[in-house]
């Protein structure tokens, strides 16, 4: 782990260190991103804000969620879920209208979502439905390789696909009166506390 | 240009192929009713003898471990002696091929449910029975997880009872025995340790003596099918194993499974019911994803999610 942030470290100084001469430039994106999480799929907003400096660039981006596969209340509502940072390696082509890039993402993300299940009442001899709200922390890490189109001077759009690593940790409690009994097993993971996940992203931007 | 449109061309297969494993994972629809069969079984039972070796059961030369299923069961039923499982030779993945018809690389700690629904959990959503009707008794705890499924469109739904716990098969058999005389269920899953426990163990005659004590237990089972005013004659009894065992000279032998061995993959069928033929032995290769399909066509229902097929060869 050491390692690790000493590396971080070095890059980040290394690239975007004090004392260098070369200029920073800024930018600022929209990317909408799709993620496949085992069986579930969700549909995010990421409102970027680049510091370039030559083939590197860093990015921070607070992370809107759209849409969810997995929450069986107001899935398509969109609500603020996190933050993502990514560093891009640019590397520049022949053509004045596309370069190539590697890009690596970490993101933090927080999620409220309601599930509904039926249990089986046996006073009144028929199933009856619930609500549980669920919360959960995820973090992923990926890589991506993508493309930049240079639509002009200061336009840019951006597509990509991105592979891996995620971490979860769901918690849950009932919201409606009507609950299963307490001998009833419940569990509301969509899928593993850790795991591989893909993602294909897009974005316009602007660079000052 | 060129390379702009290869690079393209690239992503677009790329999305496409995304949205359209997505779309695969949506096809867990289900019948909405019982379909109407022309079958006597109302009710199915099925007893999961957890590990032994093909070799030491059916396989058995001297047939003097499993007495009743080489003498009288299998002239009241029909007996595969090529059945396999091709897919993980652990107990949980064993377990949910048959259990969902679908082979899935699970967690053998309990800790992971299976993506696709039990043939329980259909069952109860489309007759919408109490879950007393549709039951899991195990000596193993971990087989909760044979309860539920992390399908969206599933969990937490439609769940059965479960009676699991690590215990000896002494004591689930006679749960059996308590559930079978309080609830009769129609739907009736069964899992009994003690053979893959003395083999973990290294315990030789524990393991022969355990395949002996299970094998007198699914007489039993047939007994009590028989001598049931409520199962006689609408009930099926389907008898298999999760894995079986290595054979010898592969790792450790009979005291591990896991792998694709021989000794691991081919496993026991046994089937009992008034719908089925009597005293046959096929010999045609079959699978643990044929057992969900097939007791889904005797009651009627229509799952879309498994990948095996019917039995035809064992029906009358």
């Amino acid at each position: 782990m050491k390692k690790i942030k000493l590396i971080v470290i070095g890059v980040l100084v290394s690239y975007f260190g004090f004392g260098q001469d070369k200029k920073f430039t800024f930018g600022v994106d929209l990317m909408p991103t799709y993620s496949i999480i085992s069986r579930s799929t969700r549909s995010e907003l990421q409102l970027g804000i680049s510091a370039y400096r030559n083939r590197h660039q860093l990015r921070l981006a607070p992370v809107m969620h759209l849409q969810s596969s997995e929450a069986s209340n107001n899935p398509n509502k969109p609500s603020f879920s996190g933050a993502s940072l990514s560093y891009y390696y640019n590397i520049p082509s022949e053509s004045k209208w596309f370069d190539l890039y590697f890009k690596y993402e970490f993101t933090m993300q927080y999620y409220e979502n309601e599930w509904v299940g039926n249990f089986y009442d046996f006073t009144d001899n028929q199933y009856k439905e619930y609500i549980n709200e669920s919360n959960e922390y995820f973090s992923g890490n990926s890589v991506a390789y993508g493309l930049t189109l240079n639509v002009t001077k200061h336009i840019y759009a951006k597509t990509e696909m991105a592979a891996g690593f995620y971490l979860s940790n769901i918690t849950g409690e009932f919201e409606s009166e009507i609950r299963p009994s307490t001998n009833t097993r419940i569990d509301f993971r969509g899928y593993d506390a850790n795991g591989f996940f893909a993602k294909v992203s897009g974005a316009i931007g602007y660079k000052f | 240009m060129k390379t702009i449109s290869i690079a393209c061309k690239k992503v677009l297969c790329f999305v496409g192929m995304i949205v359209l494993l997505n779309n695969c994972n949506k096809e867990l629809d289900i019948s909405s009713e019982l379909l109407p069969g022309n079958f006597e079984t109302e009710n199915v039972i099925v007893l999961i003898i957890d590990g032994p070796r093909f070799s030491e059961t059916w396989g058995d030369e001297t047939k003097l471990l499993t007495p009743y299923l080489q003498t009288n069961l299998r002239q009241k039923g029909v007996v595969n002696s090529n059945f396999y499982n091709f897919g993980n030779t652990q107990t949980i993945s064993g377990h949910t091929a048959i259990t969902t018809g679908v082979y899935e690389e699970m967690n053998n700690n309990g800790l992971q449910y299976p993506e696709n629904p039990s043939f329980l959990q259909h069952w109860l959503s489309v007759t919408k029975a109490s879950p007393n009707k549709a039951y899991v008794v195990s000596s193993k705890e971990k087989l909760k997880v044979l309860a539920n499924c992390s399908s969206v469109d599933w969990r937490n739904t439609y769940l059965p009872s479960i009676d699991a716990e690590d215990r000896e098969d002494e004591q689930t058999f006679n749960r059996v025995k308590s559930v079978i005389t309080e609830h009769h269920p129609n739907l009736l899953f069964i899992n009994l340790k003690g053979v893959d426990v003395s083999g973990h163990n290294g315990d030789w005659n524990g393991y022969l003596e355990n395949i002996t004590k299970c094998d007198s237990m699914l007489n039993e089972l047939v007994q009590i099918i028989d001598n049931d005013s409520i199962y006689k004659d609408k009930t099926t009894l389907i008898m298999t194993n999760d894995h079986g065992r290595h054979s010898d000279g592969i790792s450790d032998g009979y005291k591990n499974h896991g792998d694709n061995c021989l000794g691991c993959v081919h496993i026991n069928f046994f089937a009992y019911g008034p719908d089925f033929k009597q005293n046959q032995v096929f010999h045609n290769v079959r699978e643990q994803l044929d057992i969900v399909p097939t007791i889904s066509h005797l009651m009627g229902m229509q799952l879309n999610q498994a990948d095996g097929h019917v039995m035809h060869e064992i029906f009358k």
